[in-house]
């Protein structure tokens, strides 16, 4: 290698160890100060009786309900029909979890394929553009009825909402990012004689992956949204049936309790999703 | 030595607007034409025929007498930007030719190998293209198309968008690569000095739409570097082409 390339080298080398503009670590623990903030009020509102334990029971009473959730010992006596709460945090939270994945898997195949399709053939969008466009406005609850019907109360409707609320970030995230490639990459990879078949995989597809990922977590939000429409659906298990019960029954503190983990288990599925993708997008970082 | 690529009465037009008209011209096996001409003129869009981007009005273009149309590993192009896939670390960008015609591993990463100590990139084959400065990025692209060893080369002002000091390093690199392996060479640049240091021969265009105005011999003899520059025969040249070039 010669100096100059040595000191070109060196110039580019000094460049990747500039300090990361997001700041130093404790930073990040900024995030967790408003929930704490948030729950301290609120069980201070409670006790001064701002708000009404009925409406709203307070932290410590919720808290407790979430260890009876997960942790509470299960009665014996189980009644067909009805939703345990105590101790059944596991099973519900598990079976909440596989049919939003299922949903969501199916969702991003599916996607990913029409998607591409899309994006690619000028052809498939004239012709399919408006028709997924006007699906697309339908709201998920419409489906709710017509579900039902096809697939029966429980299991099948519930997949297939989770299904169709997720697949349109996906949808719509691969064809707008596929069709948006830059002409240059396609043609340098078939200058250096990349046959027109392996486009999509070698070019479109990694090209368009920033965006993609962009659009399986709002999918992956989406299925786990959906979630609760689906389980409203007339299934017993499942975190949303415990949540229709304990509303049934008037047990706030258990709504609250499933609200929770909602939260949880959403923000936990997010950043998995995102640290396993991260190795495809770290390109396109600023 | 097998690579010489000819263009005959080669005419391009988008709608009414008649960008090439009638070219032809001939890039000598192992040699650099260096193809010069006003801005605008439609340098670049005589490099996209060449290389098949786009195909011809009129005209043909003939690699060692045999008509080629269409993009092909046997014409490497790099343009002003570089053909880096940003998504890929640079040994993956380097060996993507080759794996896609289908190489034997093994043989690929000794190709690859050799190139990234070519282009003095040993220590960044696992580096992402915007690690690495402008400069090495367009060995990098340059490298990418070699790797499949093309006959022809074709560069679109591959160092336009460098700093005068980094451009002269890449041209004494450049020169120093292709005397290793001598590679037919079409060169597209508005630089005159550039046209001079790099080229055997200099094809003049006209304004648009461009037409060949002159070939001629740079007869500054191979090996040379930036010594050249302060030869008197070589700055005279320079003025002199300059003039041309602006009154095309």
């Amino acid at each position: 290698m010669s100096a100059a390339l040595l000191e070109d080298a060196v110039v580019a080398a000094q460049g990747d160890s500039r300090p990361s503009p997001r700041g130093t670590r404790w930073r990040r623990l900024l995030g967790f100060v408003v929930p704490l903030v948030l729950l301290g009020l609120w069980q201070v509102a409670v006790e001064v009786e701002l708000l009404s334990p009925r409406l709203l029971p307070p932290p410590s009473v919720v808290a407790d309900q979430l260890r009876e959730f997960f942790f509470g010992e299960p009665g014996t006596l189980t009644l067909a029909g009805v939703v345990p709460f105590t101790g059944a945090g596991g099973d519900h939270l598990l079976s909440s979890l596989r049919r939003a994945g299922i949903g969501w898997l199916l969702a991003v195949g599916v996607g990913t394929l029409v998607g591409l399709l899309l994006g690619l053939s000028a052809l498939a969008r004239d012709l399919l553009d408006p028709v997924l466009n006007a699906l697309r406005a339908v709201p998920i609850f419409a489906w709710l009825p017509l579900a039902l019907v096809w697939f029966g109360i429980g299991e099948g409707a519930a997949r297939a909402l989770i299904f169709i609320g997720a697949l349109w970030p996906v949808l719509v995230a691969v064809g707008d990012a596929t069709s948006r490639v830059p002409r240059s990459y396609v043609e340098t990879a078939q200058m250096l004689g990349t046959p027109r078949r392996w486009l999509w995989r070698k070019v479109y597809l990694p090209s368009a992956l920033p965006e993609v990922v962009t659009g399986l977590r709002l999918s992956l939000t989406l299925a786990w949204t959906v979630v609760i429409v689906g389980e409203l659906s007339g299934t017993t298990s499942g975190v949303g049936a415990m949540m229709n019960a304990a509303r049934e029954s008037g047990r706030t503190d258990q709504v609250v309790v499933g609200i929770l983990v909602f939260a949880a288990v959403g923000l936990v599925a997010d950043v998995l999703l995102r640290l396993a993708t991260r190795r495809w997008v770290r390109w396109a970082d600023a | 030595m097998s690579g010489t690529l000819v263009a005959r009465g080669l005419g391009k037009a988008f709608g009414d607007l008649l960008v090439l008209d009638g070219i032809d011209l001939e890039a000598q096996a192992g040699q650099v034409l260096a193809v010069l001409g006003p801005s605008g003129c439609g340098k670049s869009t005589l490099l996209r025929v060449l290389a098949g981007f786009e195909p011809p009005t009129s005209g043909e273009v003939l690699l060692d007498g045999r008509p080629v149309s269409g993009p092909s590993p046997q014409r490497g192009m790099v343009a002003q930007s570089g053909g880096l896939f940003p998504w890929l670390p640079l040994r993956e960008n380097l060996s993507f030719g080759p794996a896609a015609s289908g190489r034997p591993a093994a043989e690929v990463r000794e190709v690859v190998d050799e190139l990234l100590s070519a282009t003095g990139l040993d220590g960044f084959a696992d580096a992402l293209p915007k690690q690495l400065s402008g400069g090495m990025r367009q060995r990098a692209s340059i490298a990418q198309v070699l790797a499949n060893r093309p006959p022809v080369l074709l560069l679109d002002e591959p160092f336009g968008a460098l700093d005068a000091q980094t451009r002269l390093r890449m041209h004494e690199w450049l020169l120093e690569l292709l005397a290793e392996r001598p590679t037919t060479t079409l060169l597209v640049t508005h630089d005159v000095e550039e046209a001079l240091l790099l080229g055997d021969r200099l094809c003049l265009l006209s304004n648009r739409p461009a037409t060949v105005v002159d070939t001629q011999p740079v007869p500054f003899g191979t090996g040379r570097g930036r010594a050249v520059l302060a030869d008197p025969a070589f700055v005279q040249m320079k003025a002199a082409v300059l003039e041309r070039v602006l009154a095309a």
